[in-house]
């Protein structure tokens, strides 16, 4: 009888081990997809800022910076741009990272499992940037130094502060920098033409599911319609609702991606008001090929960035 | 065949010990799972966080803001303290700088958010090779811009 209680308790005991293991196992698997994440949003980043050269470096620094460096402990970091495989295949701005891990197991090793391999993979869609150049028709952000000119961004000669937007690239007289949902967009430089309002513009020729905008209102809130053309000559409308630039109001169909202290005008220096910057998705049909963007017709609206989405 | 008298005491003796033994297994197994279940609760939680700093240029200065989304994720894990911090660096090689520092000619730094989520944790009971009492942690990093 003895035998069999003690055989029946290392067999309480191994199935007790296998769940330790697994335990164990599953919350590094968590530890390991959040730093895939992170490697592939790093990864994006790293692209649209520093091109391909850029993407590589990113994503194993971001992989590293969350404990899993590669060649070391059993990690294996490997990144794609673009991806072969996945939702964002071949799509060229889209970054995947994969992470493996070779575990060492404690009480599964008894059972010839000595150690574990875990793996976990992260598409980060990258968004193809749409060139506003050729549309910018307002003049809607000013260095701190400058004289708003032209009407400003309300047509009443008040306008964004470039230094208070990002005052390392004002500095360097180039456009700020914004960050929203992984995705790196460039303004337009300072004291020219850097918003568009009331204009059709061309897209990005292409399929895509979504179309990111960095835009404000003023003499706000407006609630106007964002038309969508299709190659087919199909078009899709969109009602939405914008704050105003500096009463700020929080809608559901908006978020703040940048929020300065103050603005500038004409009469001179910066005034201690808040203002922002919004975000905006569209949903696009991603079977049809987009040709433009037609913004509403109202001076209140005024675009200063476009990314699509895959 | 009735067994004989001793043959019984001595049954009952290796039941009782092996009912000790499968509580003893069950308890530990249990705590074992709650201790993780806390540690993926703290994973998800610093995750949260970090993802809500490095959501957009203007979340990124929020602190407060990843530090709540950080606590709401990680409900449930006892005692939860969060400490957030950013750095930026100019090259991947180099070490950190001043975020406002221009790196080179209109470029400008790369900004990472870093959230740690730290619980402390008790065991049901007392282990004589393991403390009561420990913390579990979690530090996740993400590059907001």
């Amino acid at each position: 009888m003895t035998v069999n209680y003690l055989l029946i308790l290392i067999v309480l005991l191994l199935f007790a081990g296998l769940g330790v293991d697994a335990g164990m196992l599953e919350w590094r698997y968590l530890q390991l997809s959040t730093a895939a994440r992170a490697a592939a949003g790093s990864g994006a980043i790293g692209l649209q800022r520093y091109g391909t050269g850029g993407v590589s470096t990113s994503a194993l620094n971001a992989a590293s910076l969350n404990g899993f460096t590669n060649g070391s402990n059993g990690v294996t970091v490997t990144v794609q741009n673009p991806p072969t495989a996945g939702p964002y295949a071949n799509n060229s701005y889209s970054v995947r990272a994969t992470i493996s891990q070779s575990v060492p197991t404690s009480f599964m090793s008894l059972v010839a499992f000595p150690t574990v391999t875990i793996s976990s993979t992260y598409d980060q869609p990258g968004a193809t940037p749409v060139s506003l150049t050729s549309v910018f028709n307002i003049y809607a952000i000013f260095r701190d130094t400058t004289t708003v000119t032209n009407g400003g961004f309300d047509n009443q000669s008040y306008a964004f502060s470039a230094n208070a937007l990002d005052s390392v690239r004002t500095a360097n007289n180039v456009g700020a920098l914004l960050n929203w949902r992984g995705n790196v967009f460039t303004l337009g430089v300072p004291d020219g033409k850097n918003g568009a309002n009331n204009v059709t513009i061309p897209l990005t020729s292409g399929n895509f599911s979504q179309l990111l905008m960095l835009a404000s209102a003023n003499y706000g809130p407006v609630t106007s319609s964002f038309v969508v053309n299709y190659a087919d000559g199909s078009t899709s409308t969109t009602s939405l609702t914008m704050s105003d630039w500096v009463n700020i109001v929080n809608y559901t169909n908006q978020v703040i991606v940048q929020q300065t202290t103050y603005f500038v005008y004409a009469a001179g220096g910066p005034n201690s008001t808040p203002t922002a910057i919004y975000g905006y998705a569209i949903n696009l049909n991603n079977l049809k090929t987009v040709s433009s963007l037609t913004l509403p017709s109202t001076r209140k609206v005024v675009v200063f960035a476009i990314d699509l989405m895959p | 065949m009735k067994p004989a008298k001793g043959q019984r005491g001595q049954a009952l003796i290796e039941f009782a010990f092996i009912v000790l033994a499968m509580a003893l297994i069950a308890l530990g197994v249990v705590d074992f799972a709650l201790a993780i279940q806390q540690g993926m609760l703290v994973q998800e939680a610093a995750t949260a966080g970090a993802l809500y700093g490095s959501f957009s240029t203007y979340n990124a200065s929020q602190t407060a803001a990843w530090q709540s989304a950080a606590t709401t994720a990680g409900i449930g894990a006892n005692g939860l303290s969060i400490s957030t911090s950013s750095f930026c660096i100019c090259s991947i090689s180099g070490g950190t700088v001043a975020c406002d520092t221009t790196c080179s000619t209109g470029i400008k730094t790369r900004l990472y958010v870093q959230v740690t989520a730290t619980s402390s944790f008790a065991s049901m009971f007392p282990y004589n090779v393991l403390p009561r009492t420990f913390n579990l942690s979690s530090t996740v990093v993400m590059e907001a811009q």
